[in-house]
């Protein structure tokens, strides 16, 4: 095991740097950039860039070297270069943001955002697996049934939902037509109220919460509840179903101990699997609701060109996708005797 | 000896989205305390399906028991609830199944496995309930019984496997074992091996069991009576000796037909019988068996035979079974 | 497309829901009171019950009536400021934000409301008039910097040229927001800051044209332009002034990511408390506000909030947890919304025709493109045609639900620059029949299949606009169809703006491969004349760097431009731009089609709301109040 482990994590670093270098020269590669904006400022003499003012603004965001010299600069500083202050990523330097926060440094930047984040996400994996699961194990037991229809229809709901759509109807009738009727309203968006005796406090914050988390976790509590029905039914066709039927267990404990148990299997990944988007945010969510979450911060970025920002969001996710895999690969091995690394 | 076990009249059927499938059509039999009962046919012809039933296994959808009555101890356990059902599963009958390398989950430690009847069944704790099950896999001879205890299944090769089930399948020792075709999946030296197992624990235990299998060869050497089955009836039926020398159902006859003999392995071909099994969900007005009959009469076609006595303690169902048994004695002359 | 229509029926299923409820809607006031009583319980089911069976806590009541409520103002935007270090950005929500958070006044406390200039901490802007701007011939030696045709250059022998110089004298009584008052020095800091290379800075025309920048006395600046810079804008050399004694220390490349880029120290009404990343900046009221005597701000708080989605900003100005919704997070789709939602009394919207005009750039010398195209509109007649043939008041009514104007020139009517006798102008109103005779008469006729076509050569042209910009979309359909009807085919293109506007070595689009090309300039002070001027035209030499995208040269017209741009006074200036827009209107190298909108929305509450459209939409942020 621990030597599998070295070689996965030696896998990993490979993997990951490949992959940053290609993200690097993706972003750089694609059209518009940082200075995109500037570019396309009036038609007036005040106002318009001259090829000056462009070639020292590249110079200051030191986008005049050239590509692989920049990215070797981004992930190694060039404080051993000729009058670079840069530490580089691999030692922690994150660099500062060009145009989301001008100036603030990444890593400060990117925590004023994760605990959001991870509040909205994490509360919307909760959701779905403390829904997902036993309507999937239900449905399974239930197979055909009216119930299990009902939660079918549920889950195809759920799948085939447009997320802006759902959110807007939720804001639409929780939020608005609820205070028209003089009902407690939910708020329609944010994380907090920006006054009021509560602002800030953990109800306030749970009520800001509410409608995003279900919006968010609509299509994956759908999906997975499918995930676990077919996989629970897919159990319960198993011979040793029927052994543990054989032996006179009650039929509770055939579902929680026999069934159950073997059916998260795959379930496990699915989820494991999610567990980076704990990081990445939910874009159109977190627009939705004016969540201040990644998923904002990251398109924010990206159409602005702040690779700074950018980078990391992409180094973090990678690392993550791939450390997730690896967690994955490693559950296994307590969820399933049957697999062992060496 | 009394009767362990009366099935009367079983009728079990699938309703699926092509029809209803026929698999048990009034199938009536009976084992008696200590018996060995031989279940023989073809894949498909309801000798699991019928096995199941009595155990109530069936999966309830599709499946569904229409009518009949399996009576245990002077219960009939078509009609029991739930509770008493499960009381008799794996406490007074137990099932050995065919194929070991699912029927274990693999999840779960042998331990778990098996002390899992005994704290159900006998009402041991955890401590008691490991020391039986580590006896239990001594008893079916699994070597170093108590170092492997807490292994998994897959940490077992398939004999091993089957002779855990067979643990945990006598391990409240129960009146009856029904093994759904033990040894199929094994290897042929394997499958002798659990053959000797089963005897040596039937003489040790003294239970009854219903050995269901398609090989005429394994059964010959295991069972005081045999039942053949075909397209969910009961065809013959007769103790092992008569049916092997006096078979009288055509069907039956094509079986002995189709067994590799040892003793005569380049004197004659193998036979298989032609044709297919009957369609279950469109099931033929008369006899099952007259499409590929070779001594069909335009009866067979329209009536379905009864079993009626074809000799001592050997009943048969089929409207020719003379004419059979003469042409037989003229083809072995 | 679908995701567009499922917007328009969201909003619409808004529309209704607002109407509905209409009759059950609770004055604005009580908005509040509502909220706190949400706020007050746990589980919603559970304040539910509370509502309707109990009487409301009795904590609450006295908590309401005693102290007032601080009076707090939310302005709602969809994006947030990158920084509010002034140096360095170019988003308009900065320049919102700094308005209340830093500055007085839309630049260096100078107003541009109605296409013009309004002083706030000066006492007056300089004129040539009033002597305190004067315009001296200078003796120039070869070598000394000057400004020739509008380029900073080394003068190749001795000339005499004219040289600008304007004196600026500040108000008293201006103070920063820590009470340290507000020198002239502060000015020439701000000036001086910007000239380092790694200020950040976007643009240095002001700055490479400025022979010196000083403070005379403690509230007064002069400054003089480089000979041979005939500035008209010379009354607004007052530089930005940044407080010296907080900034001193620190390098110029360094201000952004110091507090100062933060949470900076102004002059302007309010001052910064609180930034949360991604979600709001919270201001209060600045103490030292040098109009504090005057009462002034009349709000306690301002929160700008940064709310992307419209659809949310809209829900949250009804919820009342917005007051303003910016004209960024707001557009002309919402139109109808907005007007139900002003009948039930939920909101007020807003509609100012803005300084952004859409217009179609024809493609004169398509031919001398790298990647030459056929030649399509180097004809007049034809371009004159098309602006006949365009029916422009079906786009404003279809896409602008009406709100907005036609335009004939590059400024909107009520810009000082428009003449005011228009008669002059040739004037494009739809007219197929007059586009058709046009087009026979040069020669395009109509073939079998309803194009015209012109030795062989079909009238066939491409029209490329930015991708996913929903009013230009429309604007192209309508296009079409007009064309269709006098016989010009239309194919519709919608590359990414990077790619459209994408300039440099390897420009597509901005290298002359197009025939038809809509976007939007935006209108100044100045009004738009120097991007359809000869030397704006692109060319390979300069890597595609010019504005002019038309390829238009016209001598007639530069002659006006330059008279124009070399003039100092307005009356006279007002004569060269009637002759450029009367050579503009008749060779119509590009045709103006609207204004666009600008839409804005407050909560009934908000009192002294003005938007302009030349201003931020908060530009009077100090004089804005809400009701209680």
């Amino acid at each position: 095991m621990v030597n599998y482990l070295i070689r996965r994590l030696f896998s990993m670093t490979i993997v990951i740097i490949v992959s940053s270098f290609l993200i690097y020269m993706m972003l750089n590669l694609a059209p518009g950039g940082p200075l995109w904006e500037l570019t396309q400022a009036g038609s007036s003499r005040e106002s318009a860039l001259t090829r000056e003012d462009y070639a020292r603004l590249e110079k200051m965001l030191g986008l005049d070297k050239p590509m692989h010299l920049r990215y070797i600069i981004w992930l190694a500083g060039d404080d051993w270069l000729d009058g670079g202050t840069r530490k580089g990523v691999i030692r922690g330097d994150w660099g500062e943001s060009w145009r989301v926060a001008q100036g603030m440094s990444v890593m400060e930047l990117i925590s004023s955002r994760i605990g959001n984040t991870i509040i909205l996400s994490g509360a919307a994996l909760l959701l779905s697996l403390i829904i997902a699961i036993p309507v999937g194990i239900i449905a399974a037991v239930k197979q055909y049934s009216k119930l299990d229809y009902a939660l079918t229809a549920f889950a195809f709901f759920g799948v085939a939902m447009p997320v802006f759509w759902f959110g807007l109807m939720l804001i639409l009738v929780f939020s608005l037509q609820f205070k028209a009727w003089g009902l407690p309203a939910l708020p329609p968006g944010g994380t907090e109220s920006l006054f009021g005796p509560d602002q800030g406090s953990f109800l306030d914050r749970l009520q800001h919460l509410i409608m995003p988390a279900i919006v968010l976790s609509l299509f994956q509590t759908a999906s997975w509840s499918r995930y676990m029905r077919s996989s629970m039914l897919e159990v319960l066709k198993q011979d040793y179903v029927r052994t543990a039927r054989a032996k006179g267990v009650i039929e509770r404990l055939v579902i929680t101990k026999h069934a159950v148990r073997n059916a998260l299997i795959p379930i496990v990944t699915v989820i494991v699997l999610s567990l980076p988007s704990l990081f990445n945010g939910a874009v159109i969510t977190e627009t939705i609701f004016a969540w201040n979450g990644m998923g904002r911060l990251y398109i924010n970025a990206l159409t602005r060109g702040d690779y700074p920002v950018l980078m990391i969001f992409l180094l973090i996710s990678a690392i993550l996708v791939v450390a997730a895999n690896l967690l994955a690969d490693v559950v296994y091995t307590f969820i399933d005797p049957r697999i062992r690394y060496s | 000896m009394g009767t362990l076990l009366e099935v009367k009249d079983l009728r079990t059927e699938f309703h699926t989205q092509d029809g209803i499938v026929h698999a048990v059509n009034g199938v009536s039999f009976h084992v008696d305390e200590g018996e060995t009962l031989g279940l023989v046919g073809e894949s498909g012809c309801g000798k699991s399906v019928s096995m199941l039933s009595v155990m109530r296994l069936i999966p309830m959808p599709p499946g569904k028991i229409a009518s009949g009555s399996v009576l245990f101890q002077g219960r009939d356990l078509v009609k029991v609830d739930d509770e008493e059902i499960r009381s008799v599963r794996g406490n007074k009958i137990a099932m050995v199944f065919q194929d070991p390398m699912t029927s274990l989950n693999p999840v779960l430690t042998i331990n778990t496995q098996i002390s899992e009847a005994l704290e159900l069944h006998l009402g041991m704790t955890k401590e008691q309930a490991r020391k039986r099950a580590v006896e239990l896999l001594k008893m079916v001879g699994i070597p170093e019984a108590e170092g492997r205890i807490d292994d998994y299944p897959h940490q077992f090769s398939g004999g091993m496997r089957q002779r855990v089930m067979i643990a945990m399948a006598l391990s409240c020792s129960p009146q009856l074992l029904i093994a759904d075709e033990p040894t199929t999946a094994l290897d042929v030296t394997i499958q002798a091996q659990i053959t000797d197992i089963v005897k040596r624990l039937k003489r040790e235990l003294g239970m009854a069991i219903i050995w269901i299998t398609h090989d005429l060869g394994v059964i010959a050497g295991l069972a005081d009576r045999i039942n053949v089955m075909y397209a969910g009836f009961v065809i013959e039926s007769a103790s092992n000796k008569e049916l092997f020398a006096n078979p009288l159902h055509p069907y039956t006859l094509g079986l002995l037909g189709s067994i590799p003999r040892l003793d005569e392995a380049h004197k004659a071909k193998l036979t298989p019988i032609e044709g297919l099994p009957p369609d279950l969900i469109e099931m033929p007005k008369g006899c099952p068996f007259h499409d590929r009959c070779a001594y069909r009469t335009d009866k067979c076609a329209n009536e379905n035979p009864a079993l009626e006595l074809g000799a001592v303690r050997h009943q048969v169902a089929c409207w020719n079974w003379q004419d059979v048994q003469k042409l037989r004695a003229t083809i072995k002359r | 497309m679908r995701k567009a229509m499922l917007v328009l029926i969201a909003l619409g299923v808004l529309a209704i829901v607002v109407a509905c409820a209409a009759p059950t809607a609770s004055p604005p006031q009580v908005v509040k009171e509502v909220q706190t009583v949400i706020v007050a319980g746990t589980p919603v089911e559970k304040v539910v019950e509370k509502v309707i069976t109990a009487t409301p806590p009795p904590t609450q009541p006295p908590a309401a009536t005693k102290a007032p409520q601080p009076k707090t103002l939310v302005v709602c935007m969809s994006q947030e400021p990158d920084t509010l270090y002034f140096n360095g950005s170019n988003m308009m929500v900065t320049t919102l934000t700094l308005e209340a958070g830093y500055r007085d006044g839309q630049l260096g406390g100078i107003d541009q409301r109605d296409y013009d200039y309004q002083p706030i901490i000066l006492q007056k802007l300089p004129s040539i008039k009033d002597g305190d701007a004067k315009i001296t011939k200078v003796k120039v030696k070869a070598g000394d910097t000057i400004e020739k045709d509008g380029a900073v250059v080394k003068a190749d022998k001795d000339m005499e040229l004219d040289q600008i110089s304007a004196t600026f004298k500040m108000k008293a009584g201006l103070k920063w927001s820590d009470g340290t008052v507000m020198k002239a020095s502060d000015s020439v800091f701000g000036y001086k800051t910007g000239l380092d290379k790694d200020s950040g800075i976007t643009t240095r025309y002001t700055r490479d044209r400025t022979a010196s920048y000083v403070a005379t006395d403690a509230s007064t600046t002069v400054w003089t332009g480089i000979p041979g810079f005939v500035y008209a804008l010379y009354n607004t050399m007052f530089f930005e002034p940044l407080p010296e004694h907080v900034l001193k220390d620190i390098a110029p490349k360094d201000i952004k990511a110091s507090a100062f880029g933060r949470k900076p120290v102004g002059y302007g009404p309010f001052r910064v408390t609180n930034w949360v990343s991604g979600d709001r900046i919270e201001m209060e009221k600045n103490p030292n506000y040098w109009r504090a005597s005057e009462g002034l701000p009349k709000l306690d708080r301002v929160i700008y909030r940064f709310i992307p989605d419209t659809n949310q900003l809209t829900a949250q100005l009804i919820a009342g947890q917005c007051d303003i919704g910016t004209q960024d997070a707001l557009n002309t789709d919402a139109i109808p919304f907005l007007d139900q939602a002003e009948k039930n009394g939920l909101l007020k919207p807003y509609y100012i025709p803005g300084s952004t005009w859409e217009h179609i750039d024809f493609n004169t010398q398509p031919t001398k493109a790298p990647k030459p195209r056929v030649d399509l509109f180097s004809d007049v007649k034809v371009r004159q045609a098309i602006a006949f043939g365009t029916n422009r008041k079906e786009m404003n009514d279809k896409i602008l639900f009406g709100k907005s104007v036609i335009m004939d020139a590059t400024v909107p009517a009520t810009h000082w620059a428009y003449p005011k006798d228009d008669s002059q102008l040739a004037k494009y109103p739809y007219d197929p029949k007059k586009a058709e005779a046009l087009l026979d008469e040069a020669g395009w006729v109509k073939g079998a299949d309803g194009v015209r076509a012109k030795g062989g050569v079909k009238l066939s042209a491409t029209i490329s606009t930015t991708a996913g910009n929903k009013p230009r979309e429309a604007i192209m359909q309508i296009f079409q169809a007009n064309m269709k009807a006098i016989g010009v085919e239309i194919k519709l293109d919608f590359p990414p703006s990077t790619v459209l506007f994408g300039r440099g070595k390897d420009s597509d689009y901005m290298s002359g491969n197009f025939d038809l090309m809509l976007y939007a300039w935006v209108a100044g002070t100045e009004p738009t004349l120097l991007v359809y001027t000869c030397d704006q035209v692109p060319t390979a030499a300069l890597t595609w760097s010019g504005q002019n995208n038309t390829y238009w040269c016209n001598a007639d017209f530069d002659k006006a431009y330059s008279g124009f741009n070399g003039n100092l006074v307005r009356e006279d200036r007002v004569k060269f731009t009637a002759d450029a827009y009367k050579v503009f209107t008749k060779e119509l190298p590009a045709l103006p089609l609207y204004q666009r909108v600008n839409v804005y929305a407050t909560n009934p509450r908000v009192l002294n709301f003005k938007p302009n459209p030349s201003a931020s939409e908060t530009w009077n942020i100090e004089e804005l109040d809400v009701k209680q």
